[in-house]
């Protein structure tokens, strides 16, 4: 686990105490794609010269029509330009339509993998999902891994499958949605396995380093967590928009608990809901959402941007973030993109 | 891990290709408990005829308690006599209020000694005490049939984060649940992976039963969907869960071995209902030492056939079975 865990591609540092990374969400790609989606992916990237870029999923459009391997590269190729240009390490944290394309997580995994500057991993100790992973980033000399990301795939629409018994679908998980427990929607999170592969992870990475490693999650769907800061706005301190509800799981496999339970963990970032970019803190965890890049799905025109984060190297766990609106760095944003 | 899971002192066994199992939860005694907690609990054991007995928590504690581990040995020994003298294996779980006379690892010398109680202390690197699995094997053979889960549900979630308070765990659009704890993430994990252990094992999944005392978020859902949950029985009070989903229900509905999860800490709830294929409910309350309602004495009765494991029949058995309700107050 623990050697699977630390490799890298490319090993991740500081540069003279700094690291900053730019998280991308919801681009909603497809073979046509707006040409406005890669202009702005450009001008952002541009603009801030991130050491890292990770999307936090739904990079495909479900209407994608990508049915061949090479439709996935030709989009990938386009969209991740600038990227492999270069030299910028990147990642996915794959959404639920990652996989609602013709594809399975499972085969766009390698797909991914086989771009130079992709960091993503294959996984042998979860049972469920694809892009479950860290990202361990080392101080500016090299010899001490100071701060940690952890990449989970949180799945499509619920499916418990179980392989001796019937499955349990959204059907029998959702309840109406006065008396659900978390909202009642019929999306899924990254699973217990899952949660359990962070919780060992992450007691094992605290062991191997001598002390616990700063970090922060990021995935697609919300968590039933996220909802607290939405209900509860002057409590979580919530900044930033919240213009939609939180489509969160509906089972709560306890991944908020574990990771408030192993204190490594400073935020937790996920995107699938395109016009919410706020960021709560609910018993000392960051819960913050990450607006969508899309246009060709719905999308708000002043909020498409990203989420930057800042890290110093003298206190790595207290990054700054915040989010850059494309208005403000495009230029002629408003403009066609021919 | 294995042999640990499996290990108990005295083997468990369907009768005639039958299991009954009966729990009672809350009994609240101790030194100076009230002495028809004693002869309901004799009355109900032989009126059922269990073939096994859990104790859901909260055995002592709460009004009264222990000054001494010689009062706890006595209290149980006359609480368990009718156990005891017809060999009738019990095993037992720590609610929040066992704690307040001792800690619950010394505690739990004692009900060992007890030469028909099959408790576990459990893993000692866990959280808690009393984690364990019970293997209960067919009217003949080897073969293993069914399981029981026994769980550590710990008491205030202050215990496990004294860093937080209250306000900042419960908001005020909250999820319904308490600042009550519940099995945290090194046990929901060990039952996760114990689980699996088991099923690499066997070579198939053992239908099971796991009870513990604090019920679990989940419960929520049978209240506010009763119809849809087929809610049998009555909630009189608040379901006291915890804020926090520490993902238990969700790794038992993921490994598809435990099918019913039955708690204690609420004397005057004693639905069940069925989520996702797993039946979620309470067993009343047993102690006179407490807050208590004369019609919810009792215990619930679990009825397992060994042909049909994965079907467990459930039901309460009232105190105003065999006693009327003045005779009880």
């Amino acid at each position: 686990m623990l050697k699977e865990n630390l490799e890298l591609k490319k090993e991740l540092r500081f540069k003279d105490g700094k690291f900053k990374i730019a998280m991308f969400s919801d681009l909603h790609g497809c073979k046509e794609s707006d040409k406005r989606l890669k202009r702005d992916l450009d001008a952002m990237i541009e603009y801030l010269k991130p050491d890292l870029v990770l999307f936090s999923g739904d990079m495909f459009h479900t209407r994608a029509n990508l049915k061949t391997e090479e439709d996935v590269r030709t989009f990938l190729t386009y969209i991740t330009e600038i990227l492999e240009t270069n030299n910028i390490p990147w990642a996915d944290a794959f959404g639920n339509h990652e996989s609602e394309g013709a594809f399975e997580n499972e085969r766009l995994l390698p797909i991914f993998m086989s771009y130079p500057n992709c960091l993503m991993k294959k996984n042998s100790d979860t049972e469920r999902g694809h892009s479950n992973y860290m990202i361990p980033i080392k101080n500016t000399a090299g010899d001490k891994i100071i701060f940690n990301i952890w990449a989970l795939d949180s799945g499509g629409t619920i499916d418990i499958c179980d392989f001796a018994h019937p499955n349990y679908t959204e059907s029998d998980v959702r309840m109406p949605r006065p008396t659900a427990l978390y909202g009642g929607e019929g999306y899924d999170n990254p699973k217990y396995d899952q949660v359990s592969w962070y919780y060992k992870s992450s007691k094992e990475l605290e062991a191997y380093c001598g002390e616990k490693v700063p970090s922060f999650m990021f995935f697609h769907i919300p968590l039933p967590e996220h909802r607290l800061v939405k209900f509860n706005q002057a409590e979580t301190n919530m900044q930033g928009e919240c213009r939609e509800g939180i489509a969160c799981c509906e089972l709560n496999y306890g991944l908020f608990a574990t990771a408030l339970q192993r204190g490594d963990v400073k935020g937790i970032f996920v995107g699938h809901d395109h016009v919410n970019n706020f960021l709560g803190t609910y018993c000392g965890i960051q819960l913050a959402f990450n607006s969508a890049l899309a246009y060709d799905e719905y999308n708000a025109d002043d909020m498409r941007g990203c989420r930057v984060f800042e890290l110093d190297e003298s206190d790595p766990g207290n990054y700054k973030t915040y989010c850059v609106q494309a208005q403000d760095i495009v230029p002629d944003y408003r403009g066609k993109g021919e | 891990m294995i042999n640990e899971l499996l290990k108990t002192k005295k083997e468990l066994r369907f009768k005639n290709g039958k299991l009954k199992i009966a729990m009672f939860s809350d009994l609240h005694g101790c030194t100076n408990y009230d002495p028809k907690l004693k002869r309901n609990l004799d009355a109900a054991i032989e009126k059922i005829k269990p073939d096994i007995v859990l104790l859901g928590g909260d055995i002592i504690g709460g009004n009264d308690g222990c000054a001494t581990l010689d009062e706890l040995r006595t209290y149980l020994s006359e609480i368990t006599e009718v156990l005891e003298k017809n060999n009738i294996p019990w095993a037992h779980v720590y609610g929040n209020h066992d704690r307040e006379s001792f800690p619950n690892a010394v505690q739990q010398e004692i009900y060992e000694s007890f030469p028909n109680c099959v408790s576990k202390a459990g893993p000692e690197d866990l959280d808690g005490t009393g984690n364990y699995f019970l293997p209960v094997k067919a009217t003949e053979g080897d073969e293993v049939i069914f399981g029981i889960w026994g769980l550590d549900s710990h008491s205030g979630i202050g215990d496990r984060h004294p860093n937080l308070k209250q306000s900042e765990v419960i908001l005020p659009n909250n999820f319904g649940c308490t600042f009550y704890d519940h099995a945290g993430p090194d046990q929901v994990t060990w039952y996760y992976d114990s689980s699996k252990a088991l099923e690499s094992h066997f070579g198939r999944k053992i239908p099971s039963l796991m009870y513990f005392h604090i019920p679990i978020p989940e419960y929520l859902l049978i209240t506010r969907n009763p119809e849809r949950t087929g809610m049998v029985g009555e909630q009189r009070e608040t379901v006291a869960c915890c804020e926090f989903n520490y993902g238990l229900f969700s790794a038992a509905l993921l490994r598809a071995d435990v099918k019913a999860i039955f708690c204690g800490h609420e004397h005057i709830n004693d639905f069940c209902g069925e989520y996702c294929g797993i039946k979620l409910g309470y067993d009343g309350g047993m102690g006179y030492n407490t807050y208590w309602n004369a019609d919810m004495l009792g215990g619930r009765v679990f009825e397992i056939d060994e042909k049909d494991p994965w079907n467990i029949n459930t039901y309460m058995f009232k105190m105003t079975e065999i006693f009327s309700e003045s005779e009880l107050k």
